[in-house]
């Protein structure tokens, strides 16, 4: 007999499992497990009896033979049971089960009891389904089309719902519903509505001319009105919610670069932020290395955030890159590399 | 597989996928976080994985990351389980609640053969591609399983 290691222990488990081992190789394997105990545990997670009860005595060695060919009897009936419970039988064989069973009672009960192991499944439900589903994400381009569509359309209802006064010029006074006359840098902000009532038809019409004068008669403050009213009628545009959440990508633990809100600070992203070593001076030569340095970065942030399926960069999100800083013998930088999830950015720098 | 598929997939199989873990692990929670689990692995894979396989493949992943949480988790002692039964044979209404009771006594391996076996219709084959044993082996342990479900039943009927 072969000894038993961990290369080959595998061999007899099973064999250990269905009581099919010899004596001989029952006291090797019993005394593999107990110089290994953790793959003894193992092997009891998969037994239902204690070790001393395995029931050597049942084998399903027959039924690698031709079923068909066997005789039913006492020691082989249950087998037989649970063969024709799982399509195992040939027709011939399961007449011949049939005819064993015959008026036995007892018989008859014991498969009876064997039927009724086989397991009904229970009508379950997930709640949770919504949670798992992904939705298409259109391009770019598109998203970014429809976003200007959308603003183009509450801007011109905007305009055509108000009903505006508009003065002969610049300097002509605007006349109010109460008939009083005022100039548009007088307006007080409980007249400014007034004011836009006035204007506003002027804005809409072909004529260049009195389109300009409308314009002109606005202030700032005006303007910023009209602004907030195309907003408050078009929240669509500005309040998008996205389904696909922001995915904030793993911390490493290398040298890591925070980059800001990409809309506000991202063009003001500089070294100052990067890894000491490029603080400290020792660092990309020339300021175009720097620039373009910076805008590669900034692609790869994008290209970054978009493939996780960000529909919009108006959000926060933070992405995390990795510095590596190759230097030469005299510990001048000579090649920086920007990685990210998502791919890297190789950068040969100039020399001074 | 595209996003079309693959929210078909969770239509199609998210409750059964949920109902075979939960079943396993008696975890409504766990079983939860394990249905997650599973759909995302494959999302992440989504563009290489076939359609036609998914089913196979959503149990797979999902089977195995069962088990791991089953070994983490040891099993009752032996003494624990005697212990346990002697309480509650009074405790049973019907035969369902009987063979629920009999399938947790299972070790890990036969109780998930046994339930691919008669909940999803599997064959020994598929049992084995999704598990990892051999066909040969899916089949001793179904036979095993069905042995010891019928003495379960055949026990508390002799009580009752």
């Amino acid at each position: 007999m072969k000894k038993i290691h961990l290369h080959n222990y595998k061999e007899f488990a099973i064999d250990y499992m269905v009581g099919q081992l010899s004596a001989e190789e029952m006291e090797a394997f019993s005394s593999f497990l107990a110089e290994y105990p953790t793959i003894a545990n193992d092997i009891l997670l998969f037994e239902t009896e204690a070790p001393a009860e395995r029931l050597a005595t049942k084998s399903f060695s027959h039924l690698k033979k031709e079923i068909a060919h066997q005789d039913i009897n006492e020691d082989n009936f249950e087998e037989y049971c649970i063969a024709a419970m799982e399509g195992d039988l040939t027709d011939e064989a399961t007449e011949n089960l049939t005819i064993f069973i015959g008026d036995h009672a007892q018989r008859h009960t014991v498969k009876v009891q064997y039927e009724q192991t086989k397991l009904v499944p229970e009508h379950t439900i997930y709640q949770h389904k919504d949670s798992l589903k992904k939705t298409e994400r259109r391009p770019l381009l598109y998203r970014r089309l429809i976003t200007t569509a959308s603003t183009l359309t509450a801007a011109s209802i905007i305009l055509f719902a108000l009903i505006f006064v508009l003065p002969e010029s610049g300097q002509t006074p605007i006349t109010l519903a109460n008939n009083t006359s005022i100039a548009a840098s007088d307006t007080t902000p409980q007249e400014t509505p007034q004011v836009l009532k006035a204007v506003a038809p002027k804005l809409l019409e072909n004529n260049s001319t009195q389109k300009s004068v409308a314009e002109a008669a606005l202030t700032p403050t005006h303007k910023k009105e009209i602004k907030k009213q195309i907003t408050k009628a078009s929240p669509t545009v500005t309040k998008q919610k996205y389904s696909t959440p922001i995915v904030t990508l793993k911390k490493r633990e290398a040298k890591k670069i925070n980059l800001p809100h990409p809309t506000l600070e991202l063009d003001n992203m500089a070294l100052a932020q990067s890894p000491p070593e490029l603080q400290a001076g020792k660092h990309i030569a020339v300021e175009e290395d720097k620039n373009i340095l910076r805008t590669q970065t900034r692609k790869l942030f994008y290209s970054t955030v978009l493939a996780q399926g960000v529909k919009s960069i108006n959000r926060m999100a933070e992405t995390e890159l990795d510095y590596d800083v190759i230097e030469d013998e005299e510990g001048n930088p000579i090649r920086v590399i920007v990685k990210s999830r998502f791919g890297e950015i190789d950068r040969t720098l100039a020399q001074r | 597989m595209t996003v079309a598929e693959y929210n078909l997939c969770v239509e199609d199989y998210a409750d059964s996928i949920y109902r075979f873990v939960k079943k396993n692990l008696r975890d409504e929670h766990r079983a939860e976080d394990i249905i997650q689990d599973t759909f995302t692995k494959m999302w992440e894979k989504h563009e290489t994985v076939n359609y036609a396989k998914a089913k196979s493949y959503l149990y797979t992943t999902a089977y195995h990351t069962m088990l791991d949480i089953i070994k983490k988790n040891k099993r009752l002692s032996i003494e624990e389980e005697i212990e346990t039964t002697s309480h509650t044979f009074n405790q049973y209404s019907d035969l369902s609640e009987v063979l629920h009771e009999a399938i947790q006594r299972l070790p890990a391996s036969q109780r998930s053969s046994l339930m691919l076996r008669d909940y999803e219709g599997y064959s020994y084959k598929e049992i084995e591609e999704i598990t990892g044993l051999k066909a040969s082996q899916v089949k001793v342990y179904i036979y095993r399983a069905r042995k010891y479900l019928k003495a379960y039943i055949g026990a508390i009927e002799n009580v009752i």
